[in-house]
C-alpha cells in the first residue's frame, strides 16, 4: 500500500490538472459561444460584411380605369470621387493600351449629362478646395437610364452611380391638384399624395453581403435581414379623360372672360363617386415651381363661396318635401318685399308684379318668389334640409383638407340672413358640398356622400377599400323627381336655354349668380356665377356644376353654363351617353 | 479472437443440442451418453473460401485515396458555386437592368398616351371632335341623334404636362415637328449655335 501512494497521488494530480484546465476551457467556450457570440458576430460581420439598403418604390396612383396619374421614376445620381479623380495625374488606364487623362474624361461626362468640361473640373476643384480628402461630390443628380448606361460605358474608375427615385406624373396637370405632389426629399405635400402616404409608401429593405477582394458576393453569405416591401397603389373615382376635359372647359372659360377663378365637377349620381375635378390652370405636379402658390391646391375642396340661386332649388325641393307648396303653388311676386322692419332684398331685374307658380319662381330665379314661399318652413327645418344636403358639414373623401363651408345654426341667424340663406347667400359651401347637394335630387332624394379615393391595393394584391359616409334620405323620391321637372324647365325654357342645348339630349340645371364677402363685413362688387346641374334628365346619371368666379369680359351665369355645356358634352363622350328617352313635358310657371 | 477463427462443425453442435432434448427428461442417463459422443468431435476444413488478409498498407492507400478523391470532389464543388455565384451575379445585374428598361418604357407609354399629347398630335394631324356623337342602337338599328352633328376643331391644350417637353408631334404629312412653336424658335436658335449630330437611328417616315 505505501508503495502505491505515489502513484496514486500522481494519478489525482494529473486528473485535477486536467478536470482544472477542462473547467477552464468550458468557461472560455461557453463565454465566446454563447455570452459574448453576438457581439463577437456583429463584430465579424463588421469587418467583412457589405450592408446595402434596398430601397421600397413608392406605389403608383390610378384613376377608376388604372390610367396612372402618379409613379415612381427610377433616376441616378452621378457621383465622383474628388480625390481619386487627381491620382496618378488625373490619368487612367481604360483599357491596357488606352490611356486617358482626366480633361478627356470630364468632356466625355458632360457630352453625356449636358455639362460643360469646366464645369465637371470645378465641381472636383471646388470639393478638394474645400476637404482635400474628400471623397464623395455629386456630378449630376437624377440622370435617366440612357445616360447612366451610356455613363457605365465610359469606365471611368472614379465615377459612381446612386439609385434616386423620383414621382412622375404621366399626365401632367390632369388631376394635378387632386394628386398633388411630393417635395424634393421624397415626402408628400399636398393631394392625395398627402392623404394616402400610408398606403403609397414601401418599406425599405436591407440585406448585408460578404464580399471578396474583388467585390463580388461571396456565395451564400448575403444575408437578407428585411425584405423590401413597395407601396400600394392607390385608386381614385376620377376619369382620367374627362377630368383632361374638364380642365380644358375651365381653363378656356376663365381665360376667355379674365376670371380670377373656375372649377368644374362632375360627380356619378348613382354613387356619389368625384369624376372629374376640375379647376383653371391647376398645379403640374412635375414641375410645382410654374404655378403660383395660390393654385396649387386642390381649390374644389377649400375654396368655399356663397353659391347663390343655385341654392334656390334646396329650399324648392324643402318645400316639396314637407308638402308645404307643390310645383304650381301660386305666389304673386313683386320686384322687391320688405317682409320685417329692416329686412330688404329684391330680384336681379326689375318686373311688375308676377303671378309665378314655384316652377316659375326657380325658372326665373326670383330672390322674393322663393323666400315668400320658403319662409312657410320655419328656420329650423330649412336648417335641418340644409345639412341633410350636406352643408356646413366637411366632405370626406379623401382629400387631406376639405373645407366644411360656413352654416351658421339658426339661432345665430340675423333676420336677414334668415331670408337670404334661402338663395343661397349668407352661407357658403365648396363646389364639391354644391354637388353632392344635387346628387340628392338626381338619385331620388337619396345623398350618398362624395369620394375621391377608392380604395388601395396592396402590393400583394388585396384590397383595402374605403369605407364610405353613409347615404342619408333627404327629401322623397316624389319631391325630387318634381324638382328635377323644374331643373328641366329651366335649362329648356329659361334664358340660358339656347347656349345649354345639346340636341338630343334632356338636361336640367339652376344657374347662380352670388354676391361674396370682400372680408371686410361688406360684398364685393362682382360675383361668382355658377351653374349646377345633371343630365340626361329622363334618368340622371350625372350631376355637373361649374363655377367661373369674378370674371371681367362677360357679366353673367352665361359664362358657367357655357363651361357646364363643354363638360356635359365631353361627360356624353367619354361614357357613351345615349340620347334621352320621352320629352321634356312644359311645366305651369304662371298662373 | 481465435476463438472465432476456430471452425466449428455447426452440424455436430446441432446434432448435440438436439441429442441434448433428453438431458431435460432424463437426466440420469447423461453420464452414460456423453463419453459415446466425445469421439464424434473432429475438425473439419471450413466449407466458406478464406478471406484473404488486406494488408494494412493497401488500406492506407485506400483511406488516402478517399479522402482525396472527397477533397477534390469538394473543390470543385465549391469552385462551380463560386463561378455559379459570379453567374447569378451577372443574371442579378441583367435582371436589374431589363427591369429597368420595362419601367421606363411603361413610363414612356404613359406619357404618351397622355390627353395633352394626344390632343396636341391630333391637332396637328388636322383631326376634328364631333361633339355630339350619334349612337346606333342595336337592338332596332335605330340611329339616336343627329348624325350630321357639329364638329369642332381640337383646342390646343390649355392643360400644361412637363413630361413631354422636348418630345416633337407628327404633322400630317407624318414627320416630326416641334411642339409649339416657341420651342421650335429656341431649338432654331440652339441649332444655329452648334451643330449636334444625330444620334441613334432615324425616325422612319410614317406611311401606311
Amino acid at each position: 500500500m505505501p508503495k502505491l501512494r505515489p502513484l496514486a497521488a500522481r494519478r489525482l494530480i494529473a486528473l485535477a490538472v486536467i478536470l482544472i484546465g477542462a473547467v477552464v476551457f468550458t468557461v472560455r467556450l461557453v463565454d465566446l459561444q454563447v455570452v459574448q457570440a453576438p457581439k463577437l458576430n456583429a463584430e465579424a460581420l463588421d469587418k467583412r460584411g457589405v450592408p446595402v439598403t434596398i430601397p421600397s418604390l413608392r406605389g403608383d396612383i390610378v384613376d377608376r380605369n388604372g390610367v396612372v396619374l402618379a409613379t415612381t421614376d427610377e433616376r441616378y445620381d452621378v457621383q465622383l470621387s474628388p480625390k481619386n479623380v487627381r491620382l496618378n495625374d488625373g490619368k487612367f488606364w481604360r483599357t491596357a493600351e488606352k490611356q486617358v487623362t482626366a480633361e478627356e474624361a470630364f468632356a466625355q461626362i458632360g457630352a453625356i449629362t449636358g455639362q460643360q468640361p469646366e464645369e465637371i473640373a470645378k465641381i472636383v476643384d471646388d470639393a478638394l478646395a474645400e476637404n482635400p480628402k474628400s471623397d464623395f461630390a455629386y456630378v449630376k443628380r437624377s440622370v435617366d437610364l440612357t445616360a447612366l448606361n451610356a455613363l457605365k460605358k465610359l469606365d471611368i474608375p472614379w465615377l459612381t452611380f446612386d439609385v434616386n427615385n423620383q414621382r412622375v406624373y404621366p399626365n401632367g396637370a390632369v388631376a394635378g391638384s387632386v394628386v398633388g405632389f411630393v417635395g424634393s426629399d421624397g415626402q408628400p405635400q399636398a393631394g392625395v399624395e398627402l392623404s394616402q402616404d400610408e398606403c403609397l409608401v414601401g418599406v425599405d429593405g436591407e440585406e448585408t453581403y460578404e464580399k471578396g477582394a474583388d467585390g463580388v458576393r461571396l456565395p451564400g453569405s448575403v444575408v437578407v435581414t428585411k425584405t423590401a416591401e413597395n407601396g400600394g397603389t392607390v385608386q381614385l373615382t376620377i376619369d382620367r379623360d374627362l377630368q383632361y376635359e374638364a380642365q380644358q372647359a375651365i381653363n378656356r372659360q376663365v381665360e376667355a372672360e379674365n376670371a380670377e377663378y373656375g372649377l368644374l365637377t362632375v360627380m356619378d349620381a348613382k354613387t356619389g363617386e368625384l369624376l372629374a375635378i376640375a379647376e383653371d390652370h391647376s398645379v403640374d405636379p412635375n414641375d410645382v415651381d410654374a404655378t403660383p402658390a395660390d393654385k396649387r391646391e386642390a381649390r374644389s375642396f377649400t375654396y368655399p363661396y356663397e353659391p347663390g340661386s343655385t341654392f334656390k332649388t334646396l329650399t324648392a325641393a324643402a318645400l316639396l318635401d314637407q308638402g308645404a307648396a307643390t310645383i304650381n303653388t301660386p305666389i304673386l311676386t313683386p320686384f322687391r318685399w320688405d317682409p320685417e322692419p329692416g329686412v330688404t332684398f329684391a330680384d336681379s331685374d326689375f318686373h311688375g308684379d308676377m303671378p309665378w307658380t314655384l316652377s316659375g319662381i326657380i325658372v326665373n330665379s326670383s330672390n322674393v318668389g322663393i323666400s315668400m314661399l320658403g319662409s312657410r318652413l320655419d328656420e329650423q327645418t330649412r336648417y335641418d334640409y340644409l345639412t341633410k344636403f350636406g352643408i356646413g358639414e366637411e366632405t370626406s373623401t379623401g382629400m387631406p383638407l376639405e373645407s366644411s363651408g360656413t352654416l351658421y345654426e339658426p339661432q345665430d341667424w340675423d333676420r336677414q340672413t334668415s331670408y337670404n340663406t334661402m338663395f343661397g347667400q349668407g352661407l357658403s359651401s365648396t363646389i364639391i358640398q354644391t354637388a353632392s347637394a344635387y346628387q340628392a335630387i338626381a338619385n331620388n332624394g337619396e345623398r350618398i356622400p362624395p369620394t375621391l379615393v377608392k380604395g388601395c391595393v396592396d402590393v400583394n394584391g388585396k384590397v383595402i377599400e374605403r369605407k364610405g359616409e353613409d347615404p342619408v334620405r333627404v327629401i322623397s323620391p316624389e319631391a325630387a323627381a318634381d324638382t328635377r321637372k323644374m331643373l328641366e324647365a329651366m335649362a329648356t325654357e329659361g334664358w340660358i336655354a339656347e347656349d345649354i342645348g345639346i340636341g338630343g339630349y334632356r338636361l336640367g340645371g339652376k344657374t347662380g349668380t352670388a354676391e361674396q364677402s370682400d372680408g371686410e363685413g361688406g360684398y364685393r362688387s362682382d360675383y361668382v356665377y355658377s351653374y349646377a346641374g345633371m343630365l340626361p334628365m329622363d334618368d340622371p346619371q350625372y350631376v355637373v356644376v361649374a363655377t367661373v368666379a369674378y370674371p371681367k369680359a362677360n357679366r353673367s351665369s352665361i359664362v358657367a353654363v357655357r363651361a357646364w355645356r363643354d363638360a356635359a358634352e365631353a361627360v356624353i363622350r367619354t361614357f357613351h351617353v345615349p340620347p334621352s328617352n320621352g320629352a321634356y313635358e312644359p311645366l305651369q310657371l304662371t298662373y | 479472437m481465435s476463438a472465432n477463427t476456430v471452425p466449428l462443425d455447426r452440424d455436430a453442435l446441432r446434432q448435440a443440442a438436439g441429442d441434448a432434448d433428453w438431458l431435460l427428461t432424463s437426466p440420469a442417463s447423461s453420464p452414460a451418453r456423453a463419453p459415446q459422443s466425445k469421439p464424434d468431435l473432429r475438425v473439419v476444413p471450413d466449407a466458406r473460401p478464406r478471406t484473404r488478409r488486406l494488408s494494412p498498407l493497401v488500406g492506407a492507400l485506400t483511406a488516402v485515396g478517399v479522402i482525396l478523391t472527397i477533397l477534390f470532389a469538394q473543390l470543385g464543388l465549391s469552385i462551380a458555386v463560386s463561378q455559379g455565384a459570379y453567374e447569378a451575379r451577372a443574371l442579378q445585374a441583367e435582371l436589374r437592368d431589363l427591369t429597368r428598361v420595362e419601367r421606363v418604357l411603361s413610363q414612356n407609354t404613359d406619357k404618351l398616351s397622355s390627353p395633352q399629347n394626344l390632343a396636341d398630335n391630333a391637332a396637328k394631324l388636322g383631326m376634328v371632335q364631333n361633339t355630339t356623337p350619334a349612337t346606333l342602337r342595336l337592338s332596332d338599328g335605330a340611329v339616336l341623334g343627329a348624325l350630321g352633328g357639329p364638329t369642332a376643331a381640337i383646342a390646343t391644350s390649355l392643360v400644361p404636362n412637363a413630361t413631354l417637353e422636348g418630345l416633337p408631334v407628327v404633322d400630317a404629312e407624318g414627320l416630326l415637328t416641334e411642339r409649339n412653336p416657341e420651342q421650335a424658335a429656341q431649338a432654331e436658335a440652339l441649332a444655329a449655335q452648334a451643330a449636334i449630330p444625330w444620334e441613334g437611328p432615324l425616325p422612319a417616315p410614317q406611311t401606311h
